[in-house]
């Protein structure tokens, strides 16, 4: 079985390029504005706070009468009904001023109206999060970031060349910031296990983007005078199966975490997702553009040299 | 068959079986969650330990206070200083601690003081002390930088010891407790039952203190004071426009009130709440103002043992209620026994984090051994609030005020239902996976389908021998891994396709195939494992486990690939059984030619 025979696909990328950087650059520039206005929906890993999963054993439990109960105590409530058959579900998030018994001040003030825990109502989960952790994690995720761009940009100029480095770089970065865009517009919590899925998004895109580069090196080898668009071309329509291929996978294996994985793995699953479409997209329509701009660049001398050695 | 290629083979062989048999306590730890200490004594010792989002437990991170405790013995110094000086005949010193900048301000009578104040130091106090600059009648102090590490560092471990110890006590099975960063400590209790006793007592960690009573050694004295310090801080509170309610926390009120009233205050004193439980009113708490010396005190480290008791309540009868008795050990000692023995008749606070727990009187002297009486309340309460307390003393009282700064509870059940939803999600694309190889690319799909498995085998086997705790985000990055396996398979299948069409033999197909996809899944593969790598350093917890086994899963990819699967491939070429591989191109396929 085959889906696509490398010898019969001609499709012209090259052609598309400018056109795909502009919505590339565009969406690029909204989602970093979508990232100060309105801005990221920082969970409490980051910011600080309770979040707790009640279970109240009464299954008529009204969510704006607890909300009335708990907005004095607390800054920036939140409360999502979980829907369970027969109990009432709640996903609480609050901060208050004093994070040592944030917790504590959240199951007293429950327990005040609705009865003792345990009885009740109960606590499947229960997160406290004191301010300095955020400030921590906000530090080491930046961090991490950085040098995971650093580093895999080194290797690239390391294992290829210069042509070949800011692409990855862009790559990298134009990734990052559009899933993180799409992160806020779909009002996703920003939590540590988002930072792992970015971060793990950077290798599979440059992992993508490869894989592209490997085959214009291969050819660049055999080819070195020949016109950058067309080894271009070349390189991503013979390696369009693997690619797709690799990506459906990858995708279906997300999707099963998506709506297999429960709750903890939801967000996680989405913006790898997500992520990876970018991914794909990115290394024909980001990375390869920028080689032969690069090429240009900094090989252009090379090039005509060596067109006029053979003559 | 080549003897090279039957080496091979035969390597694979032992690779699979190792993987099983290393795999088998996981997959059994899986199928029984709640009795992961049962393992069959058969079974190798590689099972991966479940994560506390899969077990339940309680998850906690523990800021010490390192700055105060430097800022303390800064004091403690001080005060070495003063009686040194006093020793040598030079009087009238003062010294104050500067928060801020860490330092130690003395203060001289007179500039010809200063200088032999200097002196002192430099003779006696060397390896400790160092100066940052003098004029006028003060010299300027702070702790030598060897010291201030040896402090920072060993009151961090000692914190640790202690800790370790309290937990032993309370017997949690398997406890983690390490050190993370350089003030912090994180504290994981899988399947702890009581979540909120486990978390009061270790919440509770406090600096436990001996202190003498200000002047008093009768009760009328005593009652006089508390109603004198009572409306000195009613005053301070009207003046200031504040309460009691207003601050969260006992102890920055308790600064508040001690920063208004010190003019007021005698020299060396401070000011201290006892909770005093109202019998007749439940949960009504008030708070006792006491006087304490902050010269006349003893540290709670030096106690042996202490344990529960029970005993009268007076002197003549009534109901016998529980109560706290302790042992000093040889160094303290003498040390209480000279403390009780210079205030016989005076009151001893007990002091736990700055709240005074007990004041008994001291009738004579007390070298060995003691007795601490609680508030009030029911005998069951009490028995409890006892115990936890003598475990407190028990375990050793802190070098340090340790806070609480992250902690996690996750209950059993949804642990049960992320291992559910994981073994699922496991499935389910382990089986896409397995249909669509065989599918798409025939027989070598079919063999793809194998590798794969295996691959994940050992994925799970190397991260259970190397300890590796299996966590939520550690299944997902194994159903990642699987995804990813694939693509370095599919890439070598995509190759040999293409040699396929460009006419080559069999055997040609194969090598050229692996050998041209190398490259390709070295770098891709690598460009992976940095970000994993990098994850691994800065990630804490759980976003760990999901790090190590991308890394993990990245290595044992490239092993497979490359090595495992190729040895298949030239093994079943060269075993006769089998002229070509099918690599699902169908009808279009060349027409077989023998290798």
């Amino acid at each position: 079985m085959e889906f696509f025979n490398p010898k019969s696909i001609k499709i012209d990328f090259v052609k598309m390029f400018p056109v795909a950087l502009w919505i590339s650059g565009l969406l690029t520039v909204l989602s970093l504005i979508s990232l100060v206005f309105p801005g990221m929906n920082y969970g409490i890993d980051f910011r600080g706070g309770v979040e707790a999963r009640i279970t109240f054993n009464a299954s008529d439990v009204n969510q704006g009468e607890l909300r009335t109960l708990l907005e004095p105590h607390f800054k920036n409530l939140s409360i999502v009904d979980v829907k369970e058959a027969g109990k009432s579900e709640f996903l609480i998030t609050a901060q208050a001023e004093d994070a040592k018994t944030v917790g504590k001040t959240l199951t007293d003030t429950i327990s005040t109206k609705y009865g003792p825990q345990g009885e009740a109502w109960n606590s499947s989960q229960m997160d406290v999060v004191g301010p300095k952790v955020g400030a921590d994690l906000r530090k080491s995720a930046i961090l991490s970031l950085i040098y995971t761009s650093l580093l895999v940009a080194l290797y690239m100029y390391w294992r290829f060349d210069m042509r070949y480095t800011p692409g990855v770089l862009a790559c990298i970065l134009h990734d990052l910031i559009m899933t993180a865009g799409f992160l806020v517009l779909t009002g996703r919590e920003f939590s540590t296990t988002i930072v792992a899925a970015l971060l793990t998004l950077a290798g599979y895109s440059v992992n993508d983007t490869v894989v592209v580069f490997d085959r214009i090196r291969e050819l660049d080898k055999k080819y070195p005078t020949r016109d950058r668009g067309l080894v271009v071309n070349e390189a991503i329509n013979s390696t369009l199966s693997r690619t797709i291929l690799t990506s459906t996978t990858t995708i279906v294996s997300c999707l099963v975490l998506f709506f297999v994985g429960g709750p903890a793995l939801e967000d996680f699953a989405l913006t790898l997702l997500f992520g990876i479409f970018v991914g794909t997209y990115s290394s024909a329509f980001v990375a390869s553009p920028l080689y032969i701009w690069a090429d240009k660049k900094f090989f252009s001398s090379k090039n005509a040299a060596l067109a006029h050695a053979k003559g | 068959m080549e003897k090279s290629t039957r080496l091979k083979f035969l390597f694979n062989v032992a690779i699979t079986l190792a993987t099983v048999w290393m795999l088998a306590p996981t997959m059994w730890s899986l199928a029984h969650p709640d009795d992961t200490d049962k393992i069959p004594a058969w079974m190798p010792k590689t099972a991966m330990k479940l994560g506390l989002d899969l077990q339940g437990g309680i998850h906690m991170v523990m800021g010490v206070d390192l700055d105060k405790v430097v800022r303390d013995q800064l004091a403690s110094y001080g005060r070495n200083v003063e009686s040194a000086a006093d020793t040598a005949g030079v009087k009238g010193l003062s010294s104050k601690v500067i928060d801020k900048d860490f330092e130690l301000e003395i203060t001289a009578g007179s500039p010809v003081d200063r200088e032999k104040v200097a002196d002192i130091v430099s003779k006696d106090f060397s390896g400790t002390l160092e100066f940052v600059g003098d004029s006028g009648n003060i010299v300027v102090l702070r702790l030598s930088r060897p010291q201030e590490d040896y402090i920072r560092t060993k009151t961090l471990e000692q914190s640790i010891e202690t800790i370790r110890n309290r937990i032993d006590e309370f017997g949690v099975a398997e406890p983690i407790i390490s050190r993370k960063g350089d003030s912090q400590i994180l504290v994981q209790f899988p399947g702890a039952k009581e979540p909120e006793r486990l978390k009061n007592l270790i919440g509770q960690t406090a600096q436990l203190n001996f202190q003498i009573v200000h002047e008093c050694t009768d009760g009328a004295c005593m009652a006089q004071w508390t109603e004198k310090l009572e409306t000195w801080i009613k005053d301070a509170e009207k003046a200031g426009n504040y309460q009691r309610e207003t601050f969260p926390r006992l102890s920055d009120y308790r600064a508040k009130i001690n920063t208004d009233l010190a003019a007021k205050l005698p020299k060396d004193t401070i000011v201290s709440f006892e909770r005093v439980r109202d019998i007749n009113v439940n949960g009504a708490v008030t708070l006792r103002p006491f006087l304490l010396s902050t010269t006349a005190l003893l540290s709670g480290e030096y106690i042996e043992n202490a344990y529960i008791t029970q005993q009268s309540r007076s002197q003549m009868a009534g109901p016998e209620m529980p109560v706290v008795a302790f042992q000093m050990n040889a160094v303290g000692a003498p040390l209480m026994g000279k403390l009780t023995g210079e205030h016989v008749n005076r009151y001893m606070a007990i002091v736990l984090d700055g709240i005074v727990k007990s004041a008994p009187v001291i009738n004579s002297e007390i070298s060995g051994s003691g007795i601490i009486t609680l508030g009030s309340g029911g005998f069951e309460e009490m028995s409890k609030e006892a115990g936890d307390l003598a475990l407190v003393l028990r375990a050793g009282a802190l070098p340090a005020t340790i806070e609480v700064q992250e902690e996690r509870v996750i209950g059993p059940s949804i642990g049960r239902d992320a291992i559910v939803a994981g073994k699922k999600a496991l499935m389910l694309s382990g089986l896409f996976v397995l249909l669509f190889t065989a599918l798409y690319y025939g027989a070598a799909g079919l063999i793809a389908g194998f590798v794969t498995a295996v691959n994940v085998g050992m994925i799970v086997a190397f991260l259970g021998a190397m300890g590796a705790t299996l966590t939520l985000p550690g299944i997902a990055g194994v159903v990642l891994t699987i995804g990813m396996a694939v693509d370095a398979l599919i890439i070598i299948y995509e190759r040999m396709r293409e040699e396929v069409r460009l006419g080559r033999t069999p055997k040609q197909v194969v090598t050229l195939g692996f050998e041209n996809a190398f490259s390709t899944i070295l770098d891709s593969n690598v460009t992976t494992a940095i970000g994993a790598f990098v994850l691994l350093q800065y990630g804490t917890g759980s976003i760990r486990g999901f790090a190590l086994t991308l890394l993990v899963g990245i290595l044992v990819n490239v092993f497979t690939a490359t090595f495992y699967a190729r040895n298949i491939f030239e093994t079943l070429m060269q075993s006769k059984i089998i002229q070509r591989i099918n690599v699902g191109l169908g009808a279009k396929e060349l027409t077989e030619v023998h290798a």
